[in-house]
Formats: structure tokens, C-alpha cells, sequence
């Protein structure tokens, strides 16, 4: 288990959820195969992972599957009750949650705040052309002029015009192809593969 | 048994597992009369170098006495086994034993606990990741219980083309079983494409009666082609005409709710709901005719985009059936985050800009599809040439030509050209 911990620690720290996921996956099924199970801070670790990297799906499935007992204990609780309000999308209860909870560990849950708002932020610069600063303030768990900084420092913002913010128009990012395993945005990548359709009919 | 024992070894010694097989079926009785001495006799082998003798002993276990040491001894054989020795030997064996593991972890309650072990298996029993073998729908019903969604994933992905009965031991139960489990995985996922395929897979299999698993998989498939494609066209054409003609009688609910959703009628929708609310329960399809309930909310504001360039909230709550234009602002915010949708909403003045897909994104699904296609097609150009030279289907041409199948029937050499060819051939294929 220490091993674990230690590796869950490092990767925590350097905010590469990813690897999270992954380790906790990987120790959750070999420990599952000897008959044991990690316990509650491993399990919140991993749930918190899921959260940050949106996957929602399969945090409600780690949630199904958590050991006797780990389900009810303090920190596991509250985030359960996070992930409800995400899977809910009732963000400004979710806000309210993660900052009234006394947690045991109280690295992750800015960790997570801060993922959810950023996530939360690009998603109403897509979405809207113009939005109200409060109902912003409201889903981002902020003061309205924290909101409005967050979305100045992002550069999505046009113009702020009363009560209201208005986002710059988003453009769609052009797709960099590969070939070779080099990134390239010539034309190359569809000429291979016009020259493969080509090959293909002409047998 | 301890002659069964020494027999296996020393048969194991000189390598000669075709005689060791015969044997082995011989003394089937004789392994069922010391059925309670097996899990002593197993301690003497090598599971690397004794695979096919462990494997008829355990065989003999999960039939007749499968207890408390069965898991163990199973778990035990399956960390180091050797595949190539059950492989065309006693492959219907080993399926039996991996079915009745499952089925012990699933009565203990431990689903999780064969989850690896089973996903090793699949790696080394198949010889290439495209053969389905027995392993297969137990290793995703496993996941299914343990609630281990993600992980059964890595084996669905692979597109499964080599369906081998005599090599793996595979059985049509097992197939439907595989691609059942595997689309309850992806509805779990909510992964609807890939769910409706399997589920396509499942019920098209070529039948003359109707299993209980066909019949619950096309009441998902109902409900996954209304997610999918906003209406229930009925069974695939490449369904069995027996499935075709008598499928309806088993799921009439479902066909009603489906011809509810296509004639747009919410209100008949929610009726059929209540009416049928027991049924849908007991069928554990509530969350999936949810989830279409909402999908049909969303396809409506999806045909709004055909008609319109600009529409307000107010107008949009209206025509979709929404209670007030916050509603509808929440649902299209929902569908332009799940990338349903292509829109901007002006808060301000209350109107949505609906905007076309871009060309660069129809583009790569497009060339993404030909890709996908060429590949099929390489994969059936291939499957078609190892027919041709099989030994069946060589015999067969032989006997259809009159001029051959004349000369092969009397057993008189052919004449002519190439004569002595074809008479060497119908020799090999006889």
C-alpha cells in the first residue's frame, strides 16, 4: 500500500491526474484479485481523479463498487455528494459542498474546485455569445468580479457591458494531422491517404 | 488415479498429446469415480507442463464436484498454464471450467476477483486479438457485476473477425452472450453507437428459433435505435426471417413506446411509460427508456436547427414541450457540452444562433469511415481466400462440376488435361 501512496502522492503533487487514474485503476483490480481493497484515503484519491478529469461515468461506478464502510466515512461522503451535484449539473451546490466540508486531505478539493471552474469556464465562452456576470459568478463558486477577472486572464472576453459579459466569438481549432509521427499541418497526411484510397480501388 | 497420474507425465515426457487426449477421454469414468481425489492429484503436476491432464481433471471437478477448493485450483492452473496444449484439444473443456469459475465468483459475490485473471486468459488463449473464444463473455460479465466498466472496454474494442469452435472451444451461446454483455457495457458507457452494433450483432445471428437472450437483447435494441436514430425501423434486414416474423409478440411494450417516439407523441409517451412501468422493472430497461426519453427532448431541438438559423428561448421552450425558456437554455447548454449541438446563446436578448458543423469536422468522419471500410473489405478478401483453399469447400466445387463429380463417384481417375491434378486433389479431399 505504501508504494501506492507514494506514487499517488508524486503524481498528485505534479497534477498529472491522468496517471492517477491510471495507477488507482491498476492497484484497484490487482488488490481485487487477491480479495482485498484499498482503503479510504486511496478511494478518495481515486474518486477525486475521476472528477478532475471529468469522468463522470465511472466515478458513479467506483462509487457502486466502494468496499463496505468507505462509502459512509467523512471525506467520501462529501465528495459523493459533489459528484451528484456535477452529474446533476447544479454547479453553484457543488461550490457550496466542497467549501463546507471540513476535509482530511486539504489539497484536493481546490484541486478539484479549480478543474470544474476551468472546465466550467470554456464552456460558457463556447456556449454564450453573452451572459449574465452574476449567473457566471454563480456556476464558477466566485464573486462576480472574481468571475470576470477569470474570464479576462482566459482572453474570451469581448466586452462587459452592464450586468452582462459578452465572449468573443469561438473559432473551431484547426486539426493538426500526423504522418510519421510527426505533427504536421501540410496537406501530406491526406495525400497518403488519397494515395491508399487510390492503391485500394485500382485493385 | 494415481494411474492417471503417472500417465499423464509420462505421456506429457514424450510429447505426445494426441495419444494422451485419447486416453484422457477413455477414462472419463474413471476420473468421476475420484472425483474427491483431484484437487490432491493436481499437486503432483506442473500446470506449464501438464496443461491438458490438469485441464481434464478440473473438467471432471466443475462437471461433478466443483466445492470450496475448485476456485483455488482453477486460479492456480490459469497463472501459468499453456494454451497451445488446450488449443484443438480439449478447448470445449476449458470453456467449461472458465463458465463454471464465473459462475462460483458470481456466488460468492466476488466478481472482481477473476477480473484479471480472465482478461490474462483472453491475451493467451486467442492467438490473435481478432478470434473470440469462451473467455470472452465471462470475462465482460465479470466486469458487468463488479461494476468494472472501464476495464472491459480494452477487450470490446477489438474487432472480432476469426470465430474458431474446434481451435477455442466457442459456442453460439457464448457469442450472443459476448456481444449482450458487451452492449450492456456500452449503454453503461453511454457509448450509443457502439452499443446499437453489438446489440445488431447479437440478434442477427442465424436462427431458427428464439433464444431468451435474443429477445432481451432486441428490447435494448428497440430502445438504442430510438437514441441512435430517433425512430425503430424493425429488426436488421440480415436478421433471421424466424426472428423477423415472431419477435414482435415478446416485446410489445417496447414497439409501442418506439412508435410513440416516432410519431413525436410525448404525451402517448409517458403514458406508455406508466402503463407498462412493471414491465420496464422487471426488465431492468427503466435507465436505458430514460435516457431515450431525454434523447428525444434533444433530437426535437436537433430538427429545429434544420428549419431555423435564429430562435428564441421562449420559442424553442414551445416548440419542444419545455416548461419556460431557463429549461430550455439548460438543456441546450447540456447538448452543446456533449457536442449535440452547435449553437451560441445570447443571454441577453434571449435568442440562440444555430451554426452549421464545420466542413473540416464532416471531412475526417467521412475519411474516417473509408478507412474503416477498406479495412473491412482487406479483412473479407482475406477471409474469402482461406475459403477457397479449405478442404470443404474444395470437395464441394470438385463434386458440383458434372464432368468431375461423375469421375470422383465411381472412383475412376479423370481424364485429360490437368487430369492427374485433379484426381490427386479429389484423393487428398476424400
Amino acid at each position: 500500500m505504501s508504494d501506492i501512496q507514494d506514487k499517488l502522492k508524486e503524481n498528485v503533487a505534479a497534477g498529472q491526474w491522468g496517471e492517477v487514474v491510471h495507477d488507482c485503476e491498476q492497484y484497484e483490480l490487482k488488490t481485487q484479485m487477491r480479495g482485498g481493497n484499498g482503503d479510504a484515503a486511496f478511494y478518495n484519491t481515486f474518486m477525486i481523479a475521476y472528477l478532475i478529469t471529468n469522468d463522470l461515468d465511472n466515478a458513479r461506478f467506483l462509487h457502486k463498487r466502494l468496499p463496505d464502510g468507505i462509502a459512509k466515512d467523512g471525506d467520501m461522503s462529501a465528495i459523493w455528494l459533489a459528484t451528484q451535484c456535477l452529474w446533476n449539473k447544479k454547479l453553484p451546490e457543488f461550490h457550496a459542498a466542497i467549501s463546507a466540508h471540513q476535509w482530511q486531505n486539504p489539497n484536493i478539493a481546490p484541486a478539484l474546485q479549480e478543474a470544474v471552474r476551468e472546465r466550467t469556464l470554456q464552456l460558457y465562452s463556447r456556449a454564450y455569445l453573452s451572459v449574465a456576470v452574476k449567473d457566471l459568478a454563480a456556476v464558477l463558486g466566485v464573486s462576480p468580479d472574481d468571475a470576470l477577472k477569470r474570464a479576462e486572464a482566459q482572453k474570451v472576453v469581448k466586452k462587459v457591458e452592464g450586468d452582462f459579459i459578452h465572449f468573443q466569438a469561438s473559432k473551431a481549432p484547426q486539426k493538426a494531422t500526423t504522418v510519421d509521427g510527426v505533427v504536421s499541418n501540410t496537406g501530406m497526411n491526406t495525400l497518403k491517404k488519397l494515395c491508399n484510397h487510390v492503391l485500394f480501388m485500382e485493385k | 488415479m494415481d494411474g492417471i497420474i503417472n500417465e499423464i507425465i509420462s505421456k506429457n515426457k514424450k510429447g505426445d498429446l494426441e495419444s494422451l487426449k485419447n486416453y484422457l477421454e477413455k477414462n472419463q469414468s474413471s476420473l468421476k469415480n475420484n472425483v474427491g481425489h483431484i484437487s490432491n492429484a493436481i499437486t503432483a503436476l506442473e500446470p506449464r507442463e501438464h496443461s491438458m491432464g490438469i485441464c481434464y481433471l478440473l473438467y471432471t471437478k466443475a462437471v461433478h464436484q466443483p466445492d470450496q477448493s475448485f476456485v483455488s485450483n482453477v486460479e492456480l492452473f490459469f497463472d501459468s498454464y499453456n494454451a497451445s496444449q488446450i488449443r484443438d484439444r480439449c478447448a470445449d473443456k476449458f470453456a467449461t471450467i472458465v463458465h463454471k469459475y464465473t459462475e462460483m465468483l458470481r456466488n460468492v459475490k466476488q466478481p472482481a476477483r477473476g477480473i484479471v485473471r480472465l482478461q490474462k486468459i483472453i491475451n493467451t488463449f486467442c492467438e490473435r486479438s481478432s478470434e473470440l473464444s469462451p473467455v470472452h463473455p465471462d470475462f465482460v460479465l465479470l466486469c458487468l457485476l463488479s461494476k468494472n466498466y472501464k476495464v472491459a472496454t480494452v477487450a470490446l474494442e477489438r474487432t472480432i473477425y476469426d470465430i474458431d469452435p474446434k481451435k477455442l472451444g466457442v459456442t453460439p451461446k457464448d457469442f450472443m452472450m459476448y456481444y449482450y454483455y458487451g452492449a450492456m457495457i456500452w449503454i453503461g458507457l453511454k457509448d450509443w453507437d457502439r452499443a446499437y452494433n453489438f446489440l445488431v450483432t447479437c440478434i442477427t445471428i442465424p436462427c431458427t428459433a428464439l433464444s431468451a437472450i435474443v429477445v432481451e437483447a432486441y428490447k435494448k435494441f428497440v430502445i438504442v435505435s430510438l437514441i441512435t436514430q430517433g425512430k425503430l425501423d424493425g429488426p436488421p434486414k440480415q436478421s433471421s426471417n424466424f426472428l423477423q416474423r415472431n419477435i414482435k409478440k415478446f416485446c410489445n411494450e417496447y414497439i409501442e413506446f418506439a412508435n410513440a417516439f416516432k410519431a413525436k407523441d410525448q404525451q402517448k409517451m409517458t403514458q406508455i411509460l406508466q402503463q407498462h412501468k412493471d414491465t420496464f422493472e422487471s426488465d431492468k430497461n427503466t435507465g436505458i427508456i430514460n435516457q431515450a426519453s431525454k434523447k428525444f427532448i434533444h433530437q426535437a431541438v436537433q430538427r429545429l436547427t434544420s428549419t431555423y438559423l435564429t430562435l428564441s428561448l421562449s420559442d424553442i421552450a414551445t416548440n419542444v414541450g419545455l416548461t419556460n425558456a431557463k429549461e430550455a437554455e439548460e438543456i441546450l447548454l447540456l447538448m452543446i457540452e456533449e457536442g449535440d449541438l452547435n449553437a451560441t446563446i445570447n443571454q441577453k436578448d434571449g435568442m440562440v444562433s444555430f451554426i452549421d458543423g464545420t466542413q473540416t469536422s464532416v471531412m475526417d468522419v467521412i475519411e474516417e469511415e473509408m478507412d474503416n471500410a477498406r479495412h473491412i473489405v482487406q479483412q473479407l478478401e482475406k477471409m474469402d481466400d482461406d475459403i477457397q483453399v479449405s478442404r470443404d469447400y474444395v470437395h464441394k466445387q470438385l463434386l458440383r462440376d458434372p464432368s468431375t463429380r461423375e469421375e470422383i463417384e465411381e472412383g475412376r481417375g479423370f481424364k485429360g488435361k490437368g487430369g492427374k491434378m485433379l484426381s490427386r486433389a479429389a484423393e487428398l479431399f476424400q
